[in-house]
């Protein structure tokens, strides 16, 4: 009985750090879903920042149902079916939110297609744009600079 | 080369213009969008939003059902102190009134499922309660938090609305003009 009583002890401590190191690997799956998840009631906070207590009980929920066994997507889906699709962090790819992922694109299509213009507008020579050049100066001296040779030599 | 050169000013500008008219387009269609989904202001006077409630009990209820009778909507949440103040004031009501036709109905706001129970259980609240899922019945009626109570007459309008915590008074004042 003696001679056990060593592996009992043994078989307690490696069933403890096991508990306790899969308790540590929810806790950062926790906070990864909770990071994925905006608050449902301010703006700007993540599920894991936000200090309301219903930010607090979602984060109770979520680790409830990692325990009882739900995968991560199950969780998400949970989630956006009580709270709305405004709970994700980010918006899914599918019908109008799917404008969000398009239209950066598209702006920077249509930004590069601009400045594309506008660069190739400033690189083609001048002489190509009569109506755009500058008047040419007028013949003899010009009163305006005489003025200010004038007014340079009196200083 | 003369004529390339006098129709190129033509199509770069046909090009900008298109540019423009479709980030023109493009707001607009973001404006449409934006109207759509506004919120909308007070609904007193108003029809109101039909919606199904799915309750904690398993049971199903329709607004739209419920034409001809009084009906009082809560929007309330565990989380919530004032919703806390008034949740023993509404069963009470619940408890005069119901005999007179007046359906009340709970509808839980932003909430988690256990600490709902908890809290009809603490408040010993037997009028039908569900969960607003997807926050759907919230913004159709334009809540901008809770709790915030709407008295809906037998012809389906928004008689009242209390975008605040309602007290004993008001409650019954409301109730007696719609029975009346």
């Amino acid at each position: 009985m003696l001679a056990r009583t060593p592996l009992l002890v043994l078989l307690i401590l490696f069933l403890s750090a096991t508990a306790v190191l899969a308790q540590g690997g929810i806790e950062e799956t926790v906070k990864e879903i909770a990071e994925s998840l905006n608050c449902p009631l301010c703006q700007g906070l993540t599920l894991y920042d936000c200090p309301l207590t219903i930010c607090e009980q979602m984060r109770g929920v979520i680790r409830e149902k990692l325990v009882a066994g739900e995968s991560r997507e199950t969780i998400v889906q949970y989630f956006v079916e009580q709270y709305g699709e405004e709970v994700l962090n980010a918006p899914p790819k599918s019908g109008f939110n799917l404008a969000a992922w398009i239209l950066p694109f598209v702006g920077l299509l249509f930004g590069g297609a601009f400045l594309a213009i506008v660069v190739a507008s400033w690189l083609r020579p001048r002489s190509s744009h009569p109506a755009r050049e500058m008047p040419a100066p007028p013949e003899g001296r010009d009163p305006y600079l005489d003025r200010v040779e004038r007014e340079l030599e009196e200083l | 080369m003369a004529a390339a050169e006098a129709t190129f000013p033509i199509t770069r500008r046909r090009i900008g213009l298109t540019l423009i008219l479709a980030a023109l387009g493009l707001l607009f269609l973001l404006l449409l969008y934006a109207l759509g989904t506004r919120v909308p202001g007070s609904l007193e006077g108003r029809p109101a939003p039909d919606f199904t409630l799915a309750l904690f009990d398993g049971r199903e209820i329709s607004l739209s059902d419920l034409r001809g009778q009084v009906v009082v909507v809560n929007f309330w949440a565990s989380w919530c102190s004032p919703c806390r103040k008034e949740a023993p004031l509404l069963e009470e009501a619940w408890r005069s009134y119901g005999d007179r036709g007046v359906v009340f109905l709970g509808v839980d706001y932003v909430d988690t499922e256990s600490e709902a129970r908890a809290y009809l259980r603490q408040f010993g609240i037997t009028y039908p309660n569900g969960p607003d899922r997807g926050s759907l019945i919230g913004r159709a009626f334009g809540i901008t938090g809770v709790p915030e109570t709407f008295f809906i007459d037998p012809q389906g309008k928004v008689a009242f609305a209390f975008p605040i915590p309602i007290d004993r008074a008001s409650l019954t004042a409301a109730l007696e003009e719609l029975l009346a």
